[in-house]
C-alpha cells in the first residue's frame, strides 16, 4: 500500500453545499485527481459521478489521470451556470 | 494589432459606462454589447434573488482565455466581459460583454460565441431562491441541479394550432352584476411564452404567482359545433376569449399532466369552466353546452420560455 499523501480539496457549487463545506485538508492514498475523488464519494454521500464533474489542479483545469503531488490543490467542478 | 482584451469577475455593480469606453476605437464601425439581467422567474418557479458562487482564480483565467480566443476567432479589435459575483436582485446586471469589430458580423458573431462559452466554461455556480423560500443550484441552461442526468422527456400533445387570441383586458372578470367590457381580441400568428408568467400581451400576463390559467387551450371542434347549434357559422373563435385553438387532441386527457407543445412546456391544470357570461357573449344555452368533455378549454401554466406558432389553417382560410 502506497503512503498517503495530503491534498487541499476545494469544493464549489451543489458539492460544496453536500459536503457542508468549501474547503478541507485531506489524507489520502489516491495519487490522481479520479482516485481523489473515489475516496472521497466512499466516505462522502456527494451525489455526483467524476462523469459529471471537472477538476482543477492547483488553479488549472485537469485531466482525471494527472499525477498529483503532495499539497496539490484540487478542485472539484459542477456543471458550471454562468450568464 | 493585438485586441483589446479586458475579463473581471466583480462582487460589485458593474460599470457599465467604463466598460463600453474602453472599447472605443477609430477601426471599429461595429460595438455590440450585451447585459444579462437576473429575471425574475426560471423553469415555472418565481426567483426572487440568486447568488453566484464563483472560483475567482480559475474563472479570471478562464474569462480572459475565452476573450482571446474568440477575438482570434472572429478578428475583433477589442472584447471586454465582465461577470458578477455574490448576491443579487431582480433586474441586477449579471454578465455584461462588449466587442469592438470593423464590421458589424464579426461583432454580433463574437458577442454571441464569447456569451455562450461563459455561461458553460466559466468556473461560476448559481443559486436560485424562490418564492416559496426555497433554493436550488442551478446547471447549465438553468436546469436544477438535483434535476440534471435525469431531465425527463416530457410527453407530446399532438395538436394543430390553428390560432392565438390575445386580449389586453378583461371583459368578464370582476363584472359580476355589471356589463361586460369589450376590450376586444387580437388574433396573432405567433406568441412568446413566458414561463410561471403567461402569453406577452395577454391579459392573464404575471396576473399572480402560479396562476393555473397562464394561458388556455380550446378545442377547435367546440367551436364547430357551436355555430352548428346555433347555426351562425360566421361566430368568431376568438369570442370565447380562450388563447389557443387547437384540434386532433382530446383537452381533457391532460388536466393533472405535464406535456411538450411546440417545444415548450406546460402543466394542465383544470378544466377552463365555462362560465353564465358565455350564454351573453355567444348565445343562450352555450355555458351549458360548453360543460360537455371539457369544451370550456384547457387552463394550463407554462413551465418554459419559449414561441407558440400557427402551423394549421387559419379561421379566415
Amino acid at each position: 500500500m502506497s503512503a498517503s499523501q495530503t491534498y487541499r480539496i476545494s469544493y464549489f457549487g451543489v458539492l460544496a453545499e453536500r459536503r457542508g463545506l468549501r474547503e478541507e485538508w485531506i489524507a489520502c492514498t489516491g495519487a490522481t485527481p479520479a482516485a481523489v475523488y473515489a475516496e472521497l464519494t466512499a466516505i462522502h454521500d456527494l451525489g455526483m459521478s467524476a462523469g459529471q464533474l471537472r477538476v482543477a489542479v492547483n488553479d488549472e483545469f485537469s485531466s482525471w489521470q494527472h499525477a498529483l503531488q503532495p499539497g496539490d490543490t484540487l478542485a472539484f467542478l459542477p456543471p458550471m451556470s454562468g450568464g | 494589432m493585438p485586441a483589446k482584451i479586458h475579463f473581471a469577475m466583480s462582487p460589485a455593480a458593474i460599470e457599465v459606462a467604463l466598460l463600453a469606453a474602453a472599447l472605443e476605437d477609430p477601426a471599429a464601425g461595429a460595438v455590440v454589447t450585451f447585459e444579462g439581467r437576473v429575471r425574475n422567474h426560471n423553469a415555472g418557479q418565481l426567483v426572487t434573488g440568486l447568488e453566484y458562487q464563483a472560483y475567482p482564480a480559475l474563472a479570471n483565467k478562464t474569462g480572459r482565455t475565452i476573450l482571446e480566443q474568440e477575438a482570434r476567432q472572429h478578428g475583433l479589435a477589442g472584447a471586454c466581459a465582465v461577470h458578477r459575483c455574490g448576491e443579487l436582485g431582480i433586474g441586477d446586471l449579471a454578465v455584461w460583454v462588449g466587442v469592438a469589430s470593423a464590421h458589424r458580423d464579426a461583432a454580433f458573431a463574437g458577442s454571441r460565441a464569447i456569451l455562450e462559452r461563459l455561461k458553460h466554461e466559466l468556473p461560476i455556480w448559481k443559486k436560485e431562491s424562490y418564492v416559496d423560500g426555497t433554493c436550488a443550484w442551478v446547471g447549465p441552461d438553468n436546469v436544477q441541479t438535483e434535476m440534471a442526468g435525469a431531465v425527463e422527456r416530457l410527453p407530446e400533445m399532438v395538436a394543430a394550432l390553428h390560432g392565438i387570441y390575445l386580449s389586453d383586458g378583461h371583459d368578464f372578470r370582476g363584472r359580476h352584476g355589471l356589463d361586460r367590457l369589450d376590450h376586444g381580441i387580437v388574433e396573432v400568428r405567433q406568441v412568446e411564452c413566458v414561463a410561471g408568467m403567461g402569453l406577452r400581451g395577454d391579459r392573464y400576463f404575471g396576473h399572480q404567482p402560479d396562476f393555473k390559467g397562464q394561458v388556455t387551450f380550446f378545442d377547435k371542434a367546440t367551436v364547430d359545433a357551436v355555430r352548428k347549434h346555433l347555426d351562425v357559422a360566421a361566430l368568431p373563435a376568438g369570442a370565447f376569449r380562450r388563447n389557443l385553438l387547437v384540434s386532433g387532441v382530446n383537452l381533457g386527457e391532460w388536466i393533472g399532466k405535464r406535456f411538450r407543445f411546440q417545444g415548450i412546456e406546460f402543466e394542465g391544470c383544470e378544466e377552463c369552466r365555462p362560465c353564465y357570461w358565455m350564454d351573453t357573449a355567444i348565445g343562450a344555452g352555450i355555458e351549458s353546452f360548453l360543460k360537455i368533455n371539457c369544451g370550456g378549454g384547457l387552463r394550463a401554466r407554462i413551465l418554459t420560455d419559449g414561441l407558440l406558432r400557427v402551423d394549421a389553417p387559419t379561421e379566415e382560410a
